[in-house]
């Protein structure tokens, strides 16, 4: 790359959907730990209405962070898509270097799925960082009046894998047609 | 200056707008669906009339209890006023909103049905009945979220443009949603009124009523609007804190009053009681044979609440306005007793025997909460044993904890989308560099780089965001239907929102985008 700003780009626009659901994948597994012990307790006759609050308050919170992460990957498509218009000279260096086309898409294919995937470690650590930051404040202010709760780290890294596989393979995608649209391989 | 002919627009122009009108339009979502949230009670109260009367410290309005004696105060002073009681609850196993409503509701509302249809049995939303594929004569099987059940008839289908919230409804009258609350004939949930609003400073203040009195032994006794004792006990000279309301004032020793008056209580006043006025009218006071206190954990007594005795059977002995300490005459034997202050309803059956005072120790609602979260999986089975009032704490602290995560998972979109402008402004000095070192190289003025770098930048955000916000502004509602993101099938996009959530938007994503802007551009434009 010609300076590491584009590979942080890379990471960070990468970054910004997993971190918006894996955030709210800590967040909706707290709520969700909190409801599940507690309603097959409540009363037959306001199970109903205790579900239906869930339900609303859960479908809610899916819609935000949804349209959320739609919005960034779409968002991260046109980045990477300009991005790759920057990489001529990079692009005809590797091929120096290679001396062959496949290896200038290799070259490309590896940095893509490197920054995805140094996105997802760094989306996640940051999202279970900010959720906890957050839990801990609402806590203290008594908006959430939750005394305990836990974060399932582990639950929350495999549940975004599916969404780094999506990152991956749109990074790669976007990253192989702009090179093949532009023709900056010589 | 000819260079300038030269160099064509910036690049990055079209990412940055894609980029940016999307962030914001994922920003319009979470702001509005914020505010959606937070004005959700428009969900039930409808706000008829210029001023709502509700207990001011219930977390909902279906907890709130607030007297009817101000509706019929009120009423007395010549104030328009509508009660209403509002009910959780499910119909034929849907939840829905019950909402108990008078004659003149029907008026307010644009109803057009009779007081006798709503007697006879209960109207139906449109859009509920289409929902439960039922229509008029079709039975309804409504339980409250007090398990308390009816079984009634509709008698009408209601749809309402003013008032979209009414079609996803059941309406019945008050006394029957005062019986699904397990209200007595004088609370209701909450009060319209139209009245100007020097009136409402009025009704929202305790004033001081002091007595003054040369009498002795005798008994002071007041009641409220609608009959109710609010005091009982010995005359005396005394300054009495009651709140706003017109009250019967009566002494007697026992058996015969000797002395009444009437007082509309909306400033600080005292009455003289200085000789017996009749002494033609008898009462009878029953002796007490115990006493109830309740109280709460500490031991403080509970200042106001509403005291309800049943006997086993579930007969209702004894429904009173109470303050600390409550005279009871009953036949020895299990009651059921029901202590209802505006936070907490908590039921408890006690046996009562002649002399033997019975103490009800509350269990606060926040006790109930920091419980529930702290040890709710222990907890529970103790919960439980605190039915029929465990219901509604239940879902009480479920919305709260709901709500709270809700706030955090805002807090932290907005935190995200925020790092998610900062990378597009990076980007678009990034992708720029070869201009801003071609300007520099050529010594452009400060003037000339803002002109061609940071200007375009600046009137993209502004339209980018404001195309974003506008598209979000359009699609909400959409999507929110599309979802059928409902609260006891209402479904949100009834809040009416405004343009409040959009302005801010606006600024603060314009305002990020700017300070980010002002801090990359430093750092590539500055240097050397």
């Amino acid at each position: 790359m010609r300076e590491l700003n584009s590979l942080r780009l890379l990471i960070i626009n990468a970054a910004v959907p997993i971190m918006v659901l894996s955030i709210y994948r800590a967040l909706s597994g707290v709520f969700m730990g909190y409801v599940v012990g507690l309603v097959p307790e409540v009363g037959y006759y306001i199970r109903p209405i205790v579900i239906n609050a869930v339900s609303f308050m859960n479908n809610i919170m899916y819609f935000i962070a949804v349209s959320s992460v739609i919005a960034s990957i779409v968002a991260s498509v046109f980045i990477i898509n300009g991005l790759v218009r920057g990489w001529r000279d990079d692009l005809r260096a590797v091929y120096n270097l290679y001396r062959s086309r496949a290896g200038v898409f290799i070259y490309v294919i590896t940095v893509l799925l490197l920054s995805s995937l140094y996105s997802y470690v760094i989306g996640v650590s940051i999202s279970v960082s900010l959720a906890l930051i957050v839990l801990k404040t609402l806590s203290s202010l008594r908006v959430l009046p939750l005394v305990s709760y836990s974060i399932n780290v582990v639950g929350t890294a495999l549940a975004v894998l599916p969404l780094l596989a999506i990152m991956a393979v749109t990074y790669v995608i976007v990253g192989i047609l702009g090179v093949v649209r532009r023709d900056l391989t010589p | 200056m000819g260079w300038l002919g030269v160099i064509s627009r910036p690049r990055g122009l079209l990412v940055i707008t894609a980029s940016l009108a999307l962030v914001s339009l994922a920003l319009g979502f979470v702001v509005t669906t914020a505010f959606a949230i937070y004005n959700a009670p428009q969900l039930f109260l409808l706000g008829i009339g210029n001023v709502t009367i509700k207990t001011a410290s219930s977390i909902s309005i279906f907890t709130s209890i607030t007297p009817m004696s101000i509706a019929y105060s009120l009423r007395d002073m010549g104030v328009n006023v509508v009660p209403e009681v509002l009910v959780l609850g499910t119909a034929n196993g849907t939840p829905v909103v019950i909402r108990g409503i008078t004659q003149g509701g029907l008026g307010y509302y644009c109803i057009n049905a009779s007081i006798n249809q709503l007697n006879r049995g209960a109207l139906v939303g449109y859009s509920l009945a289409r929902e439960l594929g039922i229509g008029v004569g079709s039975a309804l099987v409504i339980t409250s979220f007090k398990d308390r059940g009816i079984n009634v008839t509709v008698e009408g289908i209601v749809f309402s443009r003013l008032y979209p919230q009414l079609n996803y409804e059941v309406l019945v009258n008050l006394s029957t949603a005062q019986y699904l609350d397990d209200l007595p004939p004088y609370a209701v949930s909450v009060i319209y009124a139209n009245m100007s609003r020097s009136f409402t400073n009025l009704i929202n203040r305790n004033y001081r009523l002091g007595i003054i009195t040369v009498l002795q032994g005798y008994e002071l006794t007041i009641l409220n609007s609608m009959n109710n004792t609010v005091i009982n006990e010995p005359l005396s000279n005394t300054t009495i804190a009651l709140p706003f309301g017109a009250y019967y004032v009566l002494v007697h020793n026992g058996s015969r009053v000797v002395w009444y008056g009437e007082v509309l209580l909306n400033r600080d006043t005292t009455i003289m009681i200085t000789k017996p006025l009749i002494t033609n009218v008898t009462i009878t006071v029953t002796a007490p044979t115990s006493w109830v206190y309740v109280t709460w954990p500490n031991g403080t007594p509970v200042n106001e609440y509403y005291l309800g005795v049943y006997s086993m059977n579930g007969t209702q002995v004894l429904y009173t306005l109470a303050h600390g300490v409550v005279p009871i005459a009953l036949p020895p034997g299990d009651y059921r007793f029901v202590v209802s202050t505006p936070t907490l309803t908590y039921s408890v059956v006690r046996y009562v025997r002649a002399g033997a005072n019975v103490t009800i120790v509350l269990t606060p609602y926040t006790t109930l909460i920091s419980g529930l979260s702290t040890y709710a999986p222990s907890y529970l089975p103790r919960l439980t044993s605190l039915t029929p009032s465990s219901g509604p704490v239940a879902l009480l602290s479920i919305l709260r904890v709901g709500v709270g995560v809700l706030v955090g998972l805002i807090a932290a979109l907005l935190v995200i989308l925020m790092l998610g402008v900062v990378g597009v402004v990076r980007y678009y000095y990034g992708a720029n560099e070869d201009l801003i070192n071609y300007l520099k190289l050529n010594r452009a003025g400060a003037l000339v780089t803002m002109a061609l770098i940071d200007l375009p930048m600046v009137y993209t955000a502004l339209s980018a965001t404001a195309l974003g916000l506008f598209l979000a502004y359009l699609a909400w509602p959409l999507i929110i239907n599309l979802l059928h993101i409902a609260l006891l099938s209402e479904p949100l996009s009834i809040v009416k929102v405004g343009y409040t959530p959009y302005v801010m938007a606006y600024i603060v994503i314009n305002l990020v985008t700017l300070i980010t802007q002002l801090g990359v551009r430093r750092g590539v434009v500055g240097r050397d």
